[in-house]
């Protein structure tokens, strides 16, 4: 795309206008809410409202607003994160923040597959979930299918977001928080103790200290519909209104939705290992209404899809971006008529299912998947770390640049805003390399070692693409 | 740029991508299965100085899952640490546990407790705010390895 007009360099036109604020906001919903938080997070009562202040303070809302202003100040140019970064720091900075944003995803793929074959298991034949082959076919069928979408552009991926988004997300967490009223109306007992102020401050300890990091990404995410700044109607108004849309309806489902299930379940009986979907039979069971588990399993799994549509979709476009810039090589840069970055859509696929394959017949490896979570969390903290040093930075050195959103207290205020923030994730990618306690003393070096090496290769390629920069990879023709 | 420097910059970047995985998997391999003897739980609890206060049975209800306990746990210091363990009739049952655990990821970050290996059972211990976790692990590890012959 070109930086100045946000038209497609290869073609000279500008991409289909037809996003507008639901559209926005059903995409950033799409990417952050996830009903598998709620019977994790019910876990610890009433502290989980803490939790979520802390994440809501010093992520939700620094990120909505630095994302706000970014989108706004750069709506005339593709590749959402790619481009906010490349503005304050270069092509570099620009390019180490969308790879990372990019290949976390490709450490998670195999874990939201399988939650979503899991899921789906549960409402066809429970004992579904010990077989391999099932598995490992209908997460199969999930990520070729979403990436089948991303193919056809933004016009179909946008429409199956909207109503997945809706169907998968917001539908079943909503039906949590009116059976969760109901059951308090009607006068069933709360298995949560009376309420209390000081029953919301968390527990801070070294062993709790590991679960920060994860706790303040909770809502990673709300930067996807920067992505698709192009096909954006009206971006300048368009982008707070969204992300203000998004980020209320997010907050409110996850706290109450996680509340209403707090009230009903046990924390003993959240028994994780037997997942989500076992939880919510229980809750199902307990209002008398065991029927609705089936249904609700295939609204869940639909919400995992269009969950992973979102964090598929969004980081591929702005690599796509990348590549069209000529940053890589020219086998990345393709595009197809519908303007997907059709070879970055391919690559991903080819290794998601790699991995994937791994994930499900490799023997249990515990160990090895909580070093790889641990992975998809610094990776992020790179990512966000660098959106929020990219808001303070631009203040200073594009200072009169137009910014139809701006966020207030001038100076001052952006260092409070963006500081926050990026305080959040600095301290969230250290309290990342602490081993918790499954690992013993002896394993804490590999530990550390295994997940410092893993985000080191997972973010270095950007720095050996540009030392191999050649100026005909800019000039490469693309397209099918 | 050629055909041949197009495919090597794809191989770039598989190798550079999936190195990590390669890694992690070879420093972390899997836990081996055998039957378990006895309870597992209760002797790394003593061997790690921990008092046993409360044991209730639990069933969880996923395939494969034979049953277990729920064990509340109490240091020197009168902190407590609920844990839960549950036996499998088979490894692929067993590991489809760790893998449905491994998917319930909170955000895009790690699930809510862990879960420890030994043999047929699993360990689970939702929320650690004692830090006992490690002793625990501790325990179990030595046994895991002297019931694997390691």
């Amino acid at each position: 795309m070109s930086e100045e007009t946000g038209t497609d360099r290869k073609t000279g036109m500008s991409p289909p206008k037809i996003l507008g604020v639901f559209a926005l906001a059903m995409i950033n919903v799409a990417a952050v809410l996830s009903i598998r938080n709620y019977p994790s997070m019910a876990m610890f009562g009433w502290s989980c409202i803490g939790w979520y202040i802390i994440g809501t303070v010093l992520f939700l809302i620094p990120l909505s607003l630095a994302a706000a202003e970014l989108a706004t100040m750069l709506s005339d140019k593709g590749g959402g994160v790619y481009a906010w970064c490349r503005e304050a720091f270069g092509e570099k900075g620009g390019f180490v923040a969308i790879f990372c944003e990019w290949s976390n995803n490709l450490v998670w793929f195999p874990t939201v597959l399988a939650f979503i074959a899991a899921t789906l298991a549960y409402a066809i034949s429970p004992v579904l979930q010990t077989n391999s082959l099932y598995l490992f076919v209908v997460m199969m069928i999930a990520f070729w299918g979403t990436t089948t979408i991303a193919y056809f552009g933004e016009n179909v991926s946008t429409k199956f977001q909207n109503v997945g988004v809706i169907l998968g997300s917001i539908i079943p967490s909503v039906l949590i928080i009116i059976l969760g009223v109901w059951w308090f109306v009607s006068g069933a007992t709360v298995v949560l103790p009376p309420f209390t102020l000081d029953q919301i401050v968390p527990t801070f300890n070294l062993a709790t200290l590991p679960f920060f990091a994860t706790e303040i990404l909770l809502f990673a995410g709300m930067e996807m519909s920067g992505f698709h700044a192009l096909e954006t109607k009206n971006p300048k108004s368009d982008y707070p209104k969204a992300i203000a849309i998004s980020a209320i309806i997010i907050f409110l489902c996850t706290v109450l939705a996680t509340l209403a299930i707090a009230f009903v379940i046990p924390a003993n009986d959240l028994s994780l290992a037997a997942g989500v979907m076992q939880a919510l039979q229980y809750f199902f069971d307990a209002a008398n209404i065991p029927w609705a588990v089936a249904p609700m399993a295939v609204l869940i799994t639909i919400g995992g899809v269009v969950s992973l549509a979102a964090w598929l979709i969004g980081p591929a476009k702005g690599l796509g971006v990348v590549a069209v810039e000529g940053n890589l090589p020219p086998v990345f840069n393709r595009t197809n008529k519908y303007g997907s970055p059709v070879a970055v859509l391919l690559i991903q696929a080819g290794i998601g299912t790699f991995i994937s394959l791994l994930y499900i017949f490799l023997p249990s490896v515990n160990q090895a998947y909580w070093i790889l979570s641990a992975i998809t969390v610094e990776l992020l903290c790179i990512v966000y770390f660098t959106i929020f040093a990219a808001v303070i930075k631009l203040r200073y050195s594009k200072p009169d640049a137009p910014r139809p959103f701006k966020i207030p207290g001038g100076i001052t205020g952006i260092w409070i805003i963006g500081g926050m923030g990026a305080f959040g994730v600095m301290f969230s990618f250290l309290v990342g390399l602490m081993p918790t306690g499954e690992f013993t003393a002896g394993e804490t070096v590999s530990y550390v070692l295994g997940i410092l090496i893993g985000t080191f290769l997972l973010a270095v390629p950007p720095l050996i693409f540009l030392k191999m920069k050649k100026p005909g990879w800019v000039e490469k023709e693309g397209g099918e | 740029m050629n055909r041949t420097d197009e495919i090597l910059a794809i191989i770039i970047i598989l190798a550079l991508v999936l190195l990590p995985f390669g890694v992690v998997f070879v420093l972390f391999p899997g836990h081996t299965y055998y039957v378990k003897t006895g309870e597992p739980l209760r002797q790394a609890a003593q061997n790690a100085g921990l008092e046993i206060v409360n044991t209730t049975p639990v069933q969880w209800p996923f395939p494969g899952a034979t049953g277990g306990n729920i064990y509340v746990l109490e240091d020197s210091s009168g902190n407590t640490l609920t844990v839960q363990t549950q036996t499998f009739d088979s490894v692929q049952s067993r590991d489809a546990a760790i893998q449905a655990f491994s998917s319930q990821t909170v955000g895009k970050g790690r699930p809510v407790g862990t879960i420890l290996v030994h043999g047929q059972e699993l360990i689970y211990i939702p929320v650690d705010q004692t830090g006992n976790l490690m002793r625990i692990a501790t325990e179990l590890k030595k046994m895991e390895n002297s019931m694997a012959g390691l």
